[in-house]
């Protein structure tokens, strides 16, 4: 015996555990990082399914009835089986229709019927009843057989209250901390993964004790078995007196209805799946633990009675009293847990969904009846929310005051179950038949209820001793066709069968009777087709359903409210309706109805933008009753009307004009994001360009990003974030929920930055992705629909435009500056040169200077330093640009007003390098010179060159070319250069000719150069010609070398005839 | 149920089932209806353990061959779209 103090905080510290499990999870999946989106604690999470009937009830029927149990679990097998058509199926249409409970999936497929919904809750709160009763009985037997204690206190302080207390207090604590939009509860189905584990191990561990520790196996059970009571091998069998075959059958088909119709199962199976790809891993695993778990039921059962010598008084609990009588402590601790987790987990879980249906479908609609003023009540949801949960638990304790004793475990499930089959019909024709319809449900569901509580629940209160015996013996009012167990004289059958029998008899009759003979609504055929063909190519398109029913002005209020706060909503209404005429029921006319939904968008409007509007009143309308829980969060798989999309082809089109408005490129982004944030009420909005070289994004323009958000950008550009992913994969990236958004980096920062939807388009310029256009929203889901999503698309085609024409601009701007520069380059450069030619006696000159298309810098003068002494020079100066012209204007200014002072040739290009250097090596650039001083009288000619190409002097005597090379340095190289000084005199006849290296290295079309040895043939030819028509002749003769009539380079020519001669 | 899933999957799901159901109802149940021991156990026992666990198998195989066969008729082509 375990001292109660000690179990109970046994209990306590395991609740504690599983607590800090579920916190864990509810803070993972707040931070956007949810453990629990995954396959594995999908199929665990199912786990839900082995409660103490499992644990207890299964080993008790075993013992005294046989092994039917296992139809129970070969029937939610072949159910499993279905999954991937069915399931999946279930699942798909819930996601696209927001649905949050099975209440809502009948509501909603029959055409979003208030009065189905609730009929729907009702039922699923009646049903589940009996089986949360079962769950208290077990606790409240376990813990008094632990703790050897029964108290025999006044009944509210039994064990059984203080059960439900304690598991009504955990269901508050774990599925109505906080109002969840999406209706799912993270934490719960990591607590029950977890508990499914538990109860696997606990299982197996009294298991594995029962058949190797007590005994010596299987076989050796069995064998003991039948050796010791061979009357009881009945239990081995099916098909016996206690479990004939209908029986059987029976229980199987049941049970495959309740696996998936169940609300809590239901709950767990659609509303808190996550992916539809966990389906397929939990269509096996799913089973094989419900293999493991129930393997060994039947040693147990068998073992228990052979220790207890056949006794089957608390045959339920076997599995409890073995380990507790024959076993290790920490083995029954470990049962009792295995066994509370059961229990505890399904009150848990069904009490949370009764709550979230009885909230939804019983409560919103009163509400919004009574409640003329519409009075934001989200705050008081919460507590309805818990207030349900306690009432629900409440009246499973009272069922079992009333019914629990009489019965054993496993009867009381069965009710349960068949209370659950009756919704299959409607579900189950729904999904697959299109016609059936919101009558056939409504009276199958209504007839198929009756018949299961007459047939059922009335007889077990009758065996409680609640009703008269009589009732049983002959029937209602002495009529004996309505006796409950034999109901139109058939008898024979057992109380299952029978009750199966009768109440799909009465519910599929009046389903397809009903459904067959009336037609349904309009919006119901919509709805239909949108269940039925669920999985049909999207190809089709939705329409906007036209309403059959009108709402009711309160409704737009409230819609109202939710938006633009409870002040803003009611000044509106009032002053809209002002004196119309509206009936008690706040119902209208046909025409007022249009006015009103005008106004109703139109006030929307001025807070969420023109187009959500449009689509919060296109959808609220069309789907008003099924989730009055979450109004604020409307937005699901929506159609825009066709109104809409000619809104958004307004927007295409100013954002055309912005972009073709030539303005400046800064301006146009700015102005594309400022429209995007005014016509859809985006909060943040932003450009962001790649950037080749750090291989981030730079933020080309936004509006209303945080700093944090935007150093975010500054990230390197992964996979791993929705705007990065894509950029790379060029291609829309569109987030519909933040909430369930999976890529961790992108949802921390929506987390962060309150964002709850948004989207990425790559912005492109032919093709390539360069960039990425971002939306976000802080206050609606779901905006992004089809339509929209081409609109974006298109926006970001613009900006792609945008960028592109001002790049092509820049670069024409670029060039053009480019152009001015040479220009200006080459007007300098021309306005060096040497006007006319100075009077030399005994010489003629000549000299002229082609600029090439690129601006060369080449310069050469004449300086006359006295009346019979010239100096030449020729310079060529590298760089093409503005400032090699100036560097030129510099050398000539210097030359021009230094060559007045007496100085050597060699001592003149000296001073001039030393003069130049610091500009020249500022500038990186070079000069190259010959500098040449003539004098008439001696003929003496006196030279220097600073890396020039050394001019050539045709000596008219023996036709010679003599290079008239000099030792010196390229000026701008050193800082002090020496330059060398040579001379030679000339002779009458002798040609002089400086030039610069555009005509050496002129290129013919095979890029074979000139070279100074053609020009000295050249002037072999030409020496007799005047100076002027020897330069033409040279320059007619290079051009026509290089086959083009312009150069490269500049071509500078300095022509010096000795006259005289021959 | 429309187009995208194969009815070839489907013909062999329906079959799997209907021999399912026959399996563990009256008539092969009768058969096998029986404590003679088999390996120890009693044979309806081990009848509808091991096959209870066979068929666990056979939907192991057939999810195996649900990969890849029918998700490009549901997925909508063009842009990618994070569903939840």
């Amino acid at each position: 015996m375990i001292p109660v103090a000690q179990l109970a905080l046994f209990i306590l510290l395991y609740a504690g555990l599983l607590f800090a499990i579920a916190f864990y999870a509810d803070r993972r999946r707040a931070a956007g990082r949810s453990v629990v989106s995954n396959a594995t604690i999908y199929f665990l999470s199912f786990g839900i399914w082995h409660t103490s009937w499992t644990f207890y009830g299964n080993v008790g029927r075993v013992a005294t009835v046989g092994i039917d149990f296992l139809a129970i679990y070969l029937g939610a097998t072949l159910v499993v089986f279905s999954w991937w058509f069915l399931l999946r199926k279930m699942v798909r249409i819930s996601k696209e229709q927001n649905i949050v409970s099975i209440a809502d999936f009948i509501a909603s497929r029959y055409g979003k019927s208030l009065p189905l919904g609730a009929i729907v809750t009702v039922f699923a709160v009646l049903c589940t009843i009996p089986y949360l009763a079962l769950q208290l009985k077990a606790v409240a037997d376990t813990f008094e057989l632990m703790t050897a204690v029964t108290p025999a206190a006044p009944v509210f302080f039994d064990t059984a209250f203080i059960a439900a207390l304690v598991l009504a207090l955990f269901s508050i604590l774990f599925g109505a901390r906080f109002l969840d939009p999406s209706a799912r509860h993270e934490g719960l189905v990591a607590a029950i993964a977890f508990e499914s584990v538990v109860k696997l191990v606990a299982m197996v561990a009294v298991g594995l004790f029962v058949t190797y520790g007590l005994f010596d196996g299987f076989g050796d059970i069995f064998a003991r078995f039948l050796q010791r009571f061979p009357e009881r091998g009945e239990l081995l069998l099916l098909g016996t007196e206690r479990v004939p075959n209908s029986d059987w059958l029976s229980l199987g088909v049941v049970c495959m209805m309740a696996f998936m119709f169940l609300p809590h199962m239901f709950h767990i199976m659609v509303v808190e799946n996550t992916d539809e790809e966990h389906i397929k891993s939990a269509m096996w695993r799913f089973p094989l633990y419900m293999f493991l778990i129930e393997l060994f039921i039947i040693p147990i059962a068998l073992g228990g009675l052979l220790v207890t010598g056949g006794e089957t008084a608390r045959a339920d609990y076997f599995t409890l009293t073995l380990p507790l009588f024959e076993g290790p402590r920490w083995l029954a601790l470990l049962a009792f847990l295995g066994g509370f987790s059961g229990s505890a987990g399904m009150v848990m879980v069904a009490s949370v969904a009764l709550a979230t249906l009885i909230l939804n479908h019983l409560v919103m609609p009163f509400v919004l009846r009574l409640d003329i003023e519409a009075r934001d009540i989200s705050d008081r949801l919460l507590s309805i929310k818990r207030v349900a949960i306690l009432a629900v638990v409440f009246i499973a304790y009272l069922f079992y005051r009333i019914v629990g004793d009489s019965y054993a475990l496993v009867t009381i499930g069965v009710i349960s179950f068949v209370g659950a089959t009756q919704f299959a019909p409607a579900l189950l024709g729904g999904l697959y038949w299109k016609r059936a319809n919101r009558k056939g449900a409504l009276w199958g569901m209504l007839l198929g209820f009756i018949a299961w509580g007459y047939t059922l629940v009335v007889p077990s209160l009758v065996n409680s001793g609640w009703l008269p015996n009589s009732l049983l013996g002959q029937g209602l009012f002495g009529w004996r066709f309505l006796r409950p167990t034999a109901l139109f004289g058939l008898d024979g059958l057992p109380m299952l069968p029978h009750a199966l029998f009768w109440t799909l008899f009465f519910n599929v009759g009046a389903f397809l009777g009903f459904s067959l003979r009336t037609q349904a609504h309009p919006e119901e055929s919509e709805q239909a087709v949108r269940f039925v063909d669920v999985f049909a190519p999207p190809s089709q398109a939705e329409h906007p359903e036209r309403l059959s029913r009108a709402p009711t002005i309160v409704e737009f209020v409230d819609l109202m409210v939710k938006f633009v706060g409870e002040k803003k909503a009611n000044d509106a209404i009032t002053a809209y309706l002002g004196d119309r005429e509206i009936d008690e029921k706040g119902r209208l006319s046909e025409f007022e109805l249009g006015e009103l939904r005008r106004f109703t968008e139109k006030t929307l409007a001025g807070s969420v933008g023109t187009a959500p509007a449009r689509i919060i009143l296109d959808n609220y309308l069309t789907s008003r009753g099924s989730r009055m829980e979450e109004v604020f969060d409307i937005f699901g798989s929506v159609s825009i009307s066709h109104k809409a999309g000619r809104e958004q082809l307004g927007v295409l089109h100013e954002a055309t004009r912005l972009v073709a408005g030539g303005a400046d490129i800064g301006e146009i982004l700015d102005d594309i994001l400022g429209l995007l944030q005014q016509q859809f009420k985006f909060e943040l909005c932003a450009i962001r360009l790649f950037d080749k070289e750090k291989r981030v994004f730079t933020v080309a323009g936004q509006k209303g990003m945080s700093p944090s958000h935007l150093a975010a950008s500054g990230q390197p550009v992964t996979m791993e974030t929705a705007v990065g992913r894509a950029f790379l994969t060029n291609s829309v990236v569109v987030v519909n929920d933040a909430d369930t958004f999976e890529l961790s980096a992108s949802a921390q920062t929506a987390l962060r930055e309150g964002i709850r939807s948004f989207a990425h388009a790559p912005v492109t310029i032919d093709g390539e992705s360069i960039g990425v256009l971002s939306v976000f929203s802080r206050s609606v889901k779901g905006i992004f629909t089809d339509e929209f999503v081409d609109l974006f698309t298109n926006l970001a085609g613009l900006v792609g435009l945008a960028l592109r024409n001002a790049r092509q601009t820049e670069s024409l701007i670029a060039a053009r500056e480019r152009e001015r520069e040479l220009q200006i380059a080459r007007t300098i450069q021309l306005g060096l040169l040497p006007e006319r030619t100075p009077e030399i006696p005994g010489v003629t000159l000549a000299g002229i200077c082609v600029p090439a298309r690129e601006v060369g810098g080449d310069y050469y003068d004449f300086l006359a330093p006295g009346p019979d002494s010239l100096d030449l020079v020729i310079a060529d100066v590298s760089g093409h640009n503005v400032g090699a012209a100036f560097i030129m204007t510099e050398t000539r200014t210097a030359l021009r007003s230094r060559f007045r002072q007496p100085a050597t040739v060699a001592e003149i290009v000296g001073e001039l390098n030393a003069f130049l250097f610091e500009d020249l090596d500022r500038a990186e650039l070079f000069l190259t010179m010959t500098y040449l001083r003539y004098e008439a009288a001696s003929r003496k000619l006196t030279f220097a060159n600073a890396g020039h190409p050394p001019p050539i002097l045709r000596r008219s005597a023996t036709g010679v070319c003599e290079r008239l090379d000099a030792e010196g340095l390229i000026l701008g190289v050193r800082n002090s250069v020496t330059f060398e000084q040579e001379e030679t005199g000339l002779k009458p006849g002798d040609l002089l000719l400086l030039f610069t290296d555009g005509i050496t290295e002129a290129e013919d079309r095979d890029g074979v150069q000139f070279g100074d040895r053609r020009l000295c043939t050249l002037l072999a030819k030409l020496h007799g010609l005047p100076a002027q028509r020897i330069i033409e002749k040279i320059l007619e003769r290079v051009r026509l070398y290089t086959g083009s009539g312009n150069f490269n380079d500049d071509v500078s020519l300095v022509i010096m005839k000795v006259e005289g001669g021959g | 149920m429309s187009a995208p899933h194969s009815t070839h999957q489907r013909a062999k799901w329906l079959s799997l089932s209907i021999l399912y159901v026959v399996l563990f109802t009256f008539p092969f149940l009768r058969i096998f209806n029986h404590n003679t021991p088999v390996l120890g156990v009693p044979l309806l026992t081990l009848y509808l353990l091991f096959g209870w666990l066979l068929f666990i198998f056979v939907i192991y195989r057939f999810t195996r061959r649900l990969n890849g066969d029918d998700v490009a008729g549901d997925a909508a082509d063009g842009e990618e779209r994070e569903r939840p």
